[in-house]
This record gives structure tokens, C-alpha cells and sequence, in this order.
């Protein structure tokens, strides 16, 4: 078993399936030794959004930030699926973070951070990146939080 | 063949054939693009007339714009971006559409934007096939350029070796 996902069994994160949009669109495309993550929602084993709402009106920054790390496990999930072994991540490069919150409301960082723990709590220093965290007014199916990546893949 | 009449705002497109338009932009500011080890960056490409820059699609989807509609203005930007990349480097050297962000002006209470979004995303595999899939992030805004524009995108394609 590699060292992410003897950690992840550590930490007892089960990462939920991925769900196939349109198909034009795809969940993850690589690139020479990039890997591009479409944007990820904090849905549920089923595949359905686990947070709906926006921050600082229908959910507590709180329950943004638990919405970010659910964003973070499906990640992860994906990324295992593109490259076999969240092993051969090299590092992550850079991320979006969009937080649909109320008007006025500026924790947007916060309620990122719950993708960016994740990413470091599992991926180690691996899982350091530079980020973009951006209020949205809405997101897709009204979820609180979306997050995409590039990654740099190990050679 | 596939019909495409801006002030009509009429865009039909039969699965397997697309025209895409030939824009003369003699005189007019170009879209930036950006080529960089194989990977070309497109600008914010907005659902406007290039010939005059007018918005053809305006306003909030959900509020003045239909979700047909406003799948109508994802489609255009997708063929405005085919109009662009043809012009610098010919279609038949992109290799595939790597990841779209698109910025889509929405009601509050509308959520379905990856439903606006497909009509760009449809635009690209109809013409590309597998070649065609990229990945979105898609994020709804309450402002727009240019007398609030409906949507906006910005592409990463990979050219071929």
C-alpha cells in the first residue's frame, strides 16, 4: 500500500465516487506531466451535493469550511483515478477555490481552507499550493464551495 | 450545414456538422492568446459580435436571459474561440481543449449552470470528439464586461507536436 493511502486509511477517509457531467466535459484530462481537475463540488457517496447554500446566510462558515474538505475528498479520488496512486502526485500546482457566499461575506479563505487542509493532511508538503480563493455568486446546483487543480505529476 | 446568424441570435447545430464562422477582424483588437510549451492560452472570450463588440447576449440567465439562451451564448463563445485559433494556427493543429473557465452571469436563485455551460462544452466535442473533452470550472458572477455580457470563457488548448 503507498504512503497516501496508508494515510488515508489512518485517517479513515473513504473517498466517494466521481460523477460524469456532460459530455463534452471531463473530470480530469492530462497533459504531459500536468494533470487538470475540472471543477469538484462536496457531494456525497451517491454523488449528490452534502452542502447546499450559501455561506453566512443558509450555512455557517463552519459547515463551509466541512463542505471544502468533502471538495477535498473527492479530489483526491479523482486524482487517484487519473493516475492510479495518489503517489504520483509531484506536487499540486494550483488551485481555485469559488465559495458562493451572501453578499458581504469575506471568509471566503476560511471556507477554502477546508480543501487546503486536506490536501496537505493527506499529500503532506506534496499537497502545498498556490491558491485562488474567489467569492462566486452562485455555484452549480447552488453548492457553497467548487475547487479545481492542476497538479504536477511525478516522472 | 450547421446555421449561424449572430442577430438572430440563431444557432443550429446537427451533430456532426458545424460552421464554424469566418470573422474578419481587419482593423479590430484581437483576442489575446498566449502560446507557451505546446499549451495556448485564450482571453476571456464574452458572447459578442466581434465585428462591432457588441454584447449579442446580455443580462443574468434566470432573469433576462432563457437557459436556452444562455446555452445558445456558451455555444458562440465556443465557436468565437474555433474562429480564433483557426486564424492563428489552423484547426487541424489543436490537438485537444485542455480546461475551459467560464464566468457566467446568473440570477440568485438560478443553479444550472453546468446546463449553460454545455453548450460550449457540446461545441467542442462535436468538433473534436474525444480530442474535444476538457475540464470546467464554472463559476456564477453578478457582473460581466461590457454592458453585462451573459458569459464569458477562458480556454487552455494543446496544440499538436
Amino acid at each position: 500500500m503507498s504512503l497516501a493511502e496508508q494515510r488515508l486509511k489512518e485517517l479513515d477517509i473513504q473517498l466517494p465516487a466521481p460523477r460524469l457531467k456532460g459530455r463534452g466535459s471531463a473530470p480530469y484530462k492530462i497533459v504531459d506531466d500536468l494533470l487538470f481537475i475540472g471543477g469538484v463540488a462536496p457531494l456525497d457517496e451517491d454523488g449528490n451535493l452534502a452542502y447546499t447554500g450559501r455561506v453566512g446566510a443558509d450555512l455557517t462558515t463552519e459547515e463551509g469550511y466541512n463542505a471544502g474538505r468533502l471538495v477535498g475528498y473527492n479530489m483526491l479520488r479523482l486524482i487517484r483515478d487519473a493516475l492510479g496512486d495518489l503517489d504520483r502526485v509531484d506536487y499540486i500546482v494550483r488551485a481555485i477555490a469559488m465559495v458562493s457566499g451572501k453578499k458581504g461575506f469575506s471568509e471566503i479563505y476560511k471556507v477554502a481552507d477546508g480543501f487546503s487542509d486536506i490536501m496537505t493532511e493527506v499529500l503532506g508538503e506534496r499537497g502545498v499550493h498556490a491558491r485562488n480563493a474567489v467569492g462566486a455568486s452562485t455555484l452549480n446546483g447552488n453548492a457553497p464551495i467548487i475547487c479545481d487543480a492542476i497538479i504536477k505529476i511525478r516522472k | 450545414m450547421g446555421k449561424l446568424d449572430i442577430k438572430k441570435k440563431l444557432i443550429e447545430l446537427p451533430a456532426n456538422e458545424i460552421e464554424i464562422p469566418y470573422i474578419d477582424y481587419t482593423g479590430r483588437a484581437l483576442i489575446g492568446l498566449r502560446e507557451s510549451n505546446g499549451l495556448v492560452y485564450v482571453s476571456g472570450t464574452g458572447c459578442e459580435d466581434p465585428t462591432d463588440g457588441h454584447g449579442v447576449w446580455t443580462g443574468a440567465v434566470g432573469r433576462e436571459v432563457s437557459l436556452e439562451e444562455g446555452y445558445k451564448a456558451a455555444q458562440w463563445c465556443a465557436l468565437l474561440q474555433l474562429n480564433i485559433m483557426r486564424n492563428q494556427y489552423g484547426l487541424d493543429r489543436i490537438d485537444s481543449v485542455v480546461r475551459a473557465f467560464a464566468l457566467i452571469q446568473v440570477a440568485d436563485d438560478f443553479y444550472d449552470l453546468d446546463k449553460v455551460f454545455d453548450g460550449y462544452s457540446d461545441v467542442m466535442y462535436s468538433v473534436f470528439r474525444d480530442r474535444g473533452r476538457h475540464v470546467r470550472t464554472i463559476m456564477g458572477t453578478r457582473n460581466l464586461p461590457n454592458h453585462l455580457i451573459t458569459i464569458e470563457v477562458e480556454t487552455i488548448f494543446k496544440l499538436k507536436d
